[in-house]
This record gives C-alpha cells, sequence and structure tokens, in this order.
C-alpha cells in the first residue's frame, strides 16, 4: 500500500515536473531555439570527419547572445542534430562522421546501394525517435532520485566515483590498457595547468600569464578533435562514395518494420542502460547492439550484406545513449564522455554549475531542458527526413572547399568564447599536439574527459584528505569483519573500478571486448 | 577518432626496434612527463594532512613517465606495427592558417628577444579569407578560380551572419576603415 501510494505519488510529481518542463519547453521562443539548434547542428554534424564535438565548439559562439535556459536547448538540440547528422554521413557517404556512428556505415550503407538508402535513413530517424522518447522518460524518472542520492555524497564518493569512470574510459576505449590510463593521466596533468585554488600558486604556466587561468576545455578540444582531424583526413585520399543509386522510398513498410521493431526495443534498451555509465559508455550501445543482433539473427551472414535489424538497432542505442549520457552531468555534475566535458563548458558560459543543485534551485531550466530533449527528437524525424535531399547536395560539396571553411569557422568559434587571439593559437598548438598523438596511436578521448575530470578530482580529493585528517584510508574506511562500514558507497565504486580493470586485462574477456569492436574495422 | 593508425600500419620488423608505434607513444609520454616535472618545480608537495599545490601534478607526471618507460620497453621486445609518415604540407598550412587568423585577426605584437614586430588588425574581412586561402593550400586539389570564388561568398556569409546576425564583437575591418 505504501509503495503504490509512494509510486503514485511519484509518477504525479513526474507528470507535474515534465507539465513545467513542457510549458517552458513549448514557449515560442525556447521552440524556435531548439528547432534551430536541431537545423544547424545538422546540417555540420552531416560533413564527413565533423563529430558532435567539433560541431558544439563551433557553434557555441552563436549561443552568447541567449538566456541560458534557451541557450541550453538550443545546444542540447545541437548535439541531437550532430549525432543524427553522422549517421546520415554514415548511411549516404560510408564515412562515419563520429565514432558512434561507425556501425551504421556497415549495413546503412550497403543498403544505400541497394537503393534503399531511403529507408536506412527512415528507420534510423524511426529508431533515434523511440530511443529518444524511452530515453527522455528515464531520464526524467531517474533524475529526483538520483539528485537525492547525490546529496548523500561527500567528496571522497565523488573521488571515487570519478574514479570509477575513468576506468571504464579505459576498459571502453580501444588499444591498449596501459595507452588508455597514460592518456588520461594525460588530460589530468593538463587539468592542473594554472593557478592553484587553495594556495594560489602557478602550476605549470612557465610564466605564461595567459594560461593563469587554466586551459579551456572547448580550446583543448577544438585542437584535438577539430584541426586534427582535418590533419588526418587530409592525409586519407578519402573516396567518398556517395550513393549514385537513388535515394528510394523514405518510409519503411510493414515487412521493415516488423523486422526492425525488436531491433529498436533492444537497441533503446541497451543504449539507455550504457549511456548511464561514467566513462564514455554511449559509444559502447551501436557496438553492443550490433552484436547483439547479429548472435539473436537467424541468418548472422545477412549482416553487413544490408540487414535493416544492422541499422535499427544500433541507432536506437546510438540515441537513447546520448541522452542518458545527460543523467550523470545533470544530477551528480560529473561528465560521462567528451561531448558532456564540453557541455559543461558551455554551461559554465552561461553561468550555470552542473550538479544535484540545479534541479532544485533551477527547476525551469532542468525540467524545460529535458523537454525540450523530447521535441528535440521529434523535430529531428520532422526536418529531416524531408531535407534529406539537401543533405546529399551537401554531401558532394568536395572536401577541398570544406576544410577550410571548417577551419574558419573553428578559428571565429575559439575566437569568439573569449574574444581572445590567444585561445586560437593555442587551439593551433593543439591541433599539432592532437596530430602527434593519432600518429603515435594514442587516442584523444579518453585525454579530454581525463582533462575535465582531473580537476574535479583534485578538488574532491583534497576536501576528502582534509575532512579524513590526511588519511587515506578515508576512501576504503570499511571493515565488514568487525561490521562497521563508515564510507559505504566510495568503498564499493573503488572495489568495482577495480574489478572492471582486473576483468579488462583477463586474456578472455580481454579478447571479447576485441571482438565487440571488430565489426567496426 | 577510431581510426587508430596502428591498426593497418606494417609491422616494424626485424631490429633492436620491435615496434615503433610504442617508441614514438613512449618517448613523448617521458617528454611530457618531464615537462609536467619541471612545470611543478619549485612548488610545495605538501603531505596527506595538508596537500600542497604540487601533490597532482607532480604524482600525475611521475605516472605518465612510468608508463612511456613501460612503453619503450614494450618497443624493444614485442613487435608492433612501424610508424606512419608524417607529412608536412597539411599542418603547415592548416595550422599555419590558424596562427595567421590568431595574429591579424585583432592584430598583435610578435616579440623575438629585443625584435618586436607590430602586425595590425586585419578584421575578419580580411584576416577570414586569408585564412581560407592559407588552408586550402594544404590540398594539392585545391583549383584557383574555385577557391577564390568560394572564399569571396564564405567571407560575405560569416560576416553577414556573425556580425549582422549574432551581433558577435569580432572585428571586421581594421581600425579606421569604415564604420565597424
Amino acid at each position: 500500500m505504501d509503495t503504490l501510494s509512494y509510486l503514485g505519488g511519484g509518477l504525479g510529481e513526474l507528470a507535474g515536473n515534465l507539465g513545467l518542463g513542457f510549458a517552458v519547453a513549448l514557449s515560442l521562443k525556447n521552440l524556435g531555439l531548439c528547432f534551430l539548434g536541431c537545423l544547424i547542428g545538422t546540417l555540420i554534424g552531416v560533413l564527413p570527419g565533423v563529430g558532435p564535438i567539433a560541431t558544439i565548439t563551433m557553434l557555441l559562439p552563436i549561443t552568447f547572445g541567449i538566456d541560458p535556459v534557451g541557450a541550453l536547448i538550443m545546444l542540447a538540440g545541437i548535439y541531437y542534430g550532430a549525432q543524427y547528422g553522422g549517421s546520415t554521413t554514415a548511411i549516404l557517404v560510408n564515412i562515419p562522421g563520429e565514432a558512434t556512428s561507425v556501425v551504421t556505415t556497415l549495413d546503412g550503407h550497403q543498403m544505400a546501394k541497394q537503393g534503399r538508402a531511403g529507408v536506412a535513413l527512415g528507420i534510423a530517424a524511426i529508431g533515434s525517435f523511440i530511443a529518444g522518447t524511452v530515453a527522455t522518460i528515464i531520464i526524467a524518472a531517474l533524475a529526483t532520485p538520483l539528485t537525492k542520492m547525490a546529496l548523500l555524497f561527500g567528496p571522497a564518493d565523488y573521488f571515487s566515483l570519478m574514479v570509477l569512470g575513468l576506468m571504464f574510459a579505459v576498459v571502453l576505449a580501444r588499444g591498449s590498457v596501459a595507452r588508455a590510463i597514460a592518456v588520461i593521466l594525460v588530460g589530468i596533468l593538463l587539468s592542473t595547468v594554472g593557478t592553484d585554488l587553495e594556495s594560489g600558486e602557478e602550476r605549470l604556466t612557465f610564466g605564461w600569464s595567459e594560461i593563469s587561468d587554466g586551459l579551456d576545455v572547448a580550446v583543448l578540444a577544438m585542437g584535438l578533435f577539430g584541426f586534427a582531424e582535418i590533419l588526418k583526413n587530409l592525409e586519407t585520399t578519402q573516396t567518398r562514395d556517395v550513393v549514385h543509386a537513388a535515394i528510394g522510398n523514405l518510409l519503411p513498410n510493414r515487412k521493415d518494420f516488423r523486422q526492425a521493431a525488436a531491433p529498436i526495443a533492444r537497441g533503446t534498451f541497451l543504449g539507455s542502460l550504457l549511456g548511464l555509465l561514467p566513462g564514455n559508455g554511449a559509444v559502447l550501445g551501436p557496438f553492443a547492439s550490433y552484436t547483439l543482433e547479429k548472435k539473436l539473427a537467424a541468418d548472422p551472414s545477412r549482416f553487413g550484406k544490408g540487414a535493416i535489424e544492422g541499422v535499427a538497432g544500433p541507432e536506437a542505442a546510438n540515441n537513447s545513449g546520448a541522452q542518458t549520457a545527460f543523467i550523470p552531468l545533470l544530477t551528480l555534475g560529473i561528465p560521462p564522455n567528451a561531448v558532456m566535458a564540453l557541455m559543461v563548458g558551455a554551461m559554465t558560459i552561461h553561468g550555470i554549475v552542473p550538479g544535484p543543485q540545479i534541479m532544485t534551485k533551477q527547476p525551469q531550466l532542468f525540467w524545460g531542458m529535458i523537454a525540450s530533449m523530447w521535441l528535440g527528437n521529434l523535430m529531428l524525424l520532422i526536418i529531416n527526413l524531408p531535407l534529406i535531399g539537401l543533405w546529399v547536395r551537401f554531401l558532394k560539396v568536395p572536401y577541398r572547399l570544406m576544410f577550410p571553411s571548417i577551419v574558419l569557422l573553428c578559428c571565429i568559434g575559439i575566437y569568439s568564447v573569449a574574444n581572445s587571439p590567444i585561445d586560437v593559437f593555442m587551439t593551433a598548438a593543439f591541433g599539432l599536439f592532437g596530430y602527434a598523438l593519432l600518429k603515435f596511436g594514442l587516442e584523444p578521448a579518453p585525454l579530454l574527459l581525463g582533462f575535465v575530470l582531473g580537476r574535479l578530482m583534485e578538488e574532491k580529493l583534497r576536501q576528502a584528505l582534509v575532512i579524513a585528517r590526511g588519511h587515506m584510508t578515508t576512501f576504503v574506511d570499511c571493515q565488514v569483519w568487525l561490521g562497521k562500514c563508515d564510507r559505504p558507497i566510495s568503498t564499493g565504486l573503488l572495489v568495482l573500478a577495480l574489478l572492471i580493470v582486473i576483468v579488462a586485462v583477463l586474456p578472455s574477456i580481454s579478447k571479447s571486448r576485441e571482438e565487440v569492436f571488430q565489426d567496426a574495422d | 577518432m577510431l581510426d587508430v593508425p596502428g591498426d593497418r600500419a606494417q609491422p616494424s620488423g626485424r631490429g633492436i626496434v620491435k615496434s615503433q608505434l610504442d617508441l614514438g607513444a613512449g618517448l613523448l609520454l617521458i617528454v611530457i612527463a618531464l615537462v609536467g616535472l619541471y612545470g611543478s618545480l619549485g612548488l610545495r608537495f605538501g603531505q596527506l594532512t595538508s596537500v600542497g599545490p604540487a601533490l597532482m601534478p607532480r604524482s600525475v607526471a611521475v605516472l605518465v613517465g612510468v608508463f612511456g618507460i613501460g612503453l619503450v620497453i614494450t618497443s624493444f621486445l614485442s613487435i608492433g606495427p612501424r610508424l606512419e609518415r608524417w607529412h608536412l604540407r597539411g599542418p603547415f598550412f592548416v595550422l599555419g592558417s590558424v596562427l595567421l587568423f590568431a595574429m591579424t585577426i585583432r592584430g598583435s605584437t610578435l616579440t623575438f628577444g629585443s625584435l618586436k614586430i607590430a602586425i595590425p588588425q586585419l578584421g575578419l574581412a580580411i584576416a577570414g579569407p586569408l585564412t581560407v586561402l592559407f588552408a586550402s593550400l594544404a590540398d594539392r586539389e585545391t583549383r584557383p578560380v574555385e577557391i577564390l570564388l568560394y572564399t569571396t561568398f564564405l567571407t560575405l556569409a560569416c560576416v553577414g551572419m556573425f556580425k549582422y546576425l549574432l551581433r558577435l564583437p569580432i572585428p571586421i575591418l581594421p581600425p579606421g576603415w569604415g564604420p565597424f
């Protein structure tokens, strides 16, 4: 009875909160911003080799004149647009716009070659929409309890949670575990550049006053992901085979729907779950979904030759993961991946500190943003399908014209963040650094995550140590054998982190870890 | 992003260095670690009871160095991929064009010892096309007429969008040239 009334009360509260959110998001201005964000995000995201990170950094300045609620709604729209644009490129050109749409190239592009590009794009859009709807409900339902839980977190627990997140990032990164850990450590090292908050002393600035405030996440991201990516693309002579076959019917037929329904449901579930994980779980969603569908299929040999399940499932997983990744950011204030790290930067510019206090102090912003997530998904469905012709034309613009434009837009974007030419200069330096990382087989994505979490980690570490009077044991203060446990959360998280690493290095598991990624090669 | 170059590269084969990729990555990490250690010289390390500003950077730098040394050792022991060729054209023109933008958008002063070179502010309408044209040299396939026409169009579009539509405080022309 009690549980029932609690559940009822919870549902009522949820409805009330969503009502508030929709009231905010449905205002003409915010609706327009959401639409504009989705449209521009898709426009830039469609460009081959321009992922969500570069897109968001490039477009950050256009949100400056807008109030925080509107700006965040627009940025979220840009993010979804960029994600969806990446899938369009994957299907039509066989070049993944970003990491998560690698899987879509496998069957999506094959479908396009068979003259079924329209159906592939259609099912991707519909699957994404369904996944987005479910993910929005999950976010809304989990937000309140998770925020309440976050308030129980002490500095030690936060620190351990971030350690867990970084360990996830290590496991989910490609290549060797040692390389991933090393790259994350470099990110943490970069995060210590600037004035130490407690002592006021400058660290790693080499007497250069321009970086005494620390490095900017947008500058780092643009260098590592914007410019380094261009340099890499210029070297590989891309054979862009834009599909010449007709796009065909956009609406999948009854048989397509029957085949795609279950993969979409499974993909949505997998993606939502993985997206919740700290440490870039969202990236794994599409891979996991593809592997699962291939295992479940009656005839696995169809995969890679244009199986609709291979598009529907991963696309659903991609989108739901992209959205539930907001949960750790909005409730705990911890960005789970590089894109969310950038969102933190964007929020800071607008004077919002992500974390549990957003929901209680700025309910309009919080619920407005969640409601706009669903509206954004709806808009993607509405604007993308009719505009496919436009995207196809856009894709035919040769790279020799595209990359100088991207360079210019990146420059303007970075300059405008702080009206600072020095920032532009530093972006170039990080571009060179990113290029070197790629050349040496070091992945830049975990670096950015380490960079963002590094600052928070140091802060929480120092707080925790002050509280515990210098006892490192505060992180694992748990003597189960004595029936005493002072820090159950922190201890549990650290044990989990340790388990993950052990499991990842075990030969049998590390083999299957390769298997999950191998389809992408 | 997912395309780690080592995936497709040729194995380094016989020789003392069995994995050029590991050696390169290891050396890079060691350099980063040394810079980190150098940059936190003279700062208080502190104890656990009162953590000093150097604790985090120095311990992280040491760890980076350890991984770097580990990779260098691996490179002599197990066979791995060869380093990919480094290209100069792309980085030179693309990153050069970014520097060009940084120097000319609002003007700047370059200092080489006692030599000072003042670079005037050119503004978006001039610095923009300069950036695009310089960057375009990175690609051999660039065609002169096409890129000139395209740059003109792009510059007009950017000025229109960033100055008039979004009203960003970005300089458009050199100071004193017209109404900006």
